[in-house]
């Protein structure tokens, strides 16, 4: 077949303009959508850059002051501890009542108590000594490490001589005997607690 | 002259299409060679992305380490957060009970005494106590003691309600007295009870909302 010079010259071009195109195709437009996907995946990263930066940032003023977190633990291990700690808690009774100038006369923990995310560990005490030595017994329970609710206090004036000698030759008269109810609570490890104390079992009750 | 072209004319087209082959020559070749151009250009380009995006990512493992490292104490952080959370659930409405004694010692009449007290979240306060009782009518004492001394609790802030229970005339023969000394005569006095209600601090106010404080007696 013989073709015009005319038409071998447009398939010449048609041809020419072809292959041009079929080299963009091959070459230019991957090279578009590669540049296209990296793109994206550099926002990505910057975002994921930025968004490590501020995590890093976060947790380097954490543990700036980590030294405050610890002692703030300390203070709440001591106030909620995550065992009944009763040596502890009794120590501290026994130690406000001197203090104070009241005798104590009993202690009577019972078997603590679940409330859900914490314990209740209640525990009555009864003390002996003038008004004014109770007032100052109840206000340092408010004031012990230990964070104690006074649930209730029930004062009577004893000056029954029989009832004062038995426990306390030297009572003055007219002194009180108080029989407090008091709460302290625990929140056991599980809440996210680190062992700070050993365990102490719970008491079997009164 | 006259010129005149003896040649067909196919071969003059021909010539005419061969001189123009040379342009579409040129054309292809700088096409192809803007394309190569452009090519090598966005080659470029990409591995420059590339090593970008491997920076980038590099430094995002890098960072994320550090972080890492320091997670343990973003954590004992939380867990204080927590245990703080439930230590101010368990401790929710505290009465500082050593307060409130004390504020009633202060503003109890120096006429009265008292033989029970008893100071109690749920129930509130409970007093039981004697005052003096005279046969003179201008006296200022016994039932007019105890009015006294229900004024000056019901203007403690930390109670409510306060009421009087009862009053009743009695002999009080509580004397403590060696046993080799004369016991002193019964005295006349008015006994009383009151009670009140304690006002439950705000913090426990999602759980115990504080009550409003009413006149009482």
């Amino acid at each position: 077949m013989k073709i015009a010079p005319r038409e071998q010259f447009i398939l010449t071009v048609v041809g020419s303009v072809l292959l041009i195109v079929i080299m963009v195709a091959a070459l230019i437009y991957p090279s578009f959508n590669k540049l296209g996907d990296l793109d994206t995946q550099i926002t990505a990263a910057q975002t994921e850059v930025a968004t490590a930066k501020s995590l890093l940032a976060q947790r380097q003023a954490i543990k700036d002051r980590s030294a405050q977190t610890d002692a703030t633990w300390l203070t709440l291990a001591n106030q909620v501890p995550d065992n009944p700690d009763l040596p502890a808690l009794i120590i501290e009774l026994q130690d406000a009542a001197f203090d104070s100038g009241v005798q104590l006369v009993a202690v009577t923990p019972t078997k603590p108590t679940n409330q859900g995310t914490f314990v209740n560990v209640p525990v009555q005490i009864e003390v002996l000594g003038s008004w004014a030595d109770t007032v100052d017994y109840l206000q340092r329970i408010g004031k012990l490490s230990r964070a104690i609710r006074i649930f209730s206090s029930t004062t009577n004036v004893t000056n029954n001589a029989t009832q004062a000698s038995r426990t306390n030759s030297s009572l003055s008269a007219y002194a009180g005997d108080s029989v407090m109810a008091l709460e302290a609570y625990m929140i056991p490890a599980s809440t996210g607690a680190t062992p700070t104390a050993p365990a102490v079992p719970a008491p079997a009750g009164p | 002259m006259v010129r005149v072209n003896l040649l067909p004319r196919e071969v003059i087209d021909r010539r005419r299409f061969e001189q123009w082959y040379r342009y579409v020559f040129i054309g292809l070749v700088g096409g192809v060679l803007i394309v190569l151009f452009a090519y090598a250009g966005l080659f470029l380009m990409t591995q420059q992305k590339v090593d970008d995006l491997q920076v980038l990512q590099e430094e995002a493992t890098t960072l994320k380490a550090q972080a890492d490292a320091f997670a343990v104490f973003e954590v004992k952080e939380q867990e204080l957060v927590a245990r703080s959370v439930v230590a101010q659930t368990a401790l929710a409405g505290r009465i500082n009970m050593g307060m409130l004694a004390e504020e009633m010692s202060l503003v109890l009449p120096d006429e009265v005494w008292l033989d029970t007290i008893t100071l109690s979240q749920d129930t509130g306060v409970s007093l039981g106590g004697s005052t003096p009782r005279s046969s003179s009518e201008s006296v200022d004492v016994a039932y007019k003691s105890i009015a006294k001394l229900l004024v000056r609790l019901n203007e403690l802030k930390s109670l409510y309600d306060v009421w009087l229970v009862s009053a009743t005339n009695a002999t009080w023969n509580g004397w403590d007295v060696p046993e080799d000394d004369p016991k002193p005569l019964p005295a006349d006095t008015v006994s009383f009870q009151a009670t009140s209600k304690i006002v439950i601090p705000a913090a426990a106010s999602t759980a115990t909302p504080a009550p409003v404080a009413t006149g009482g007696q």
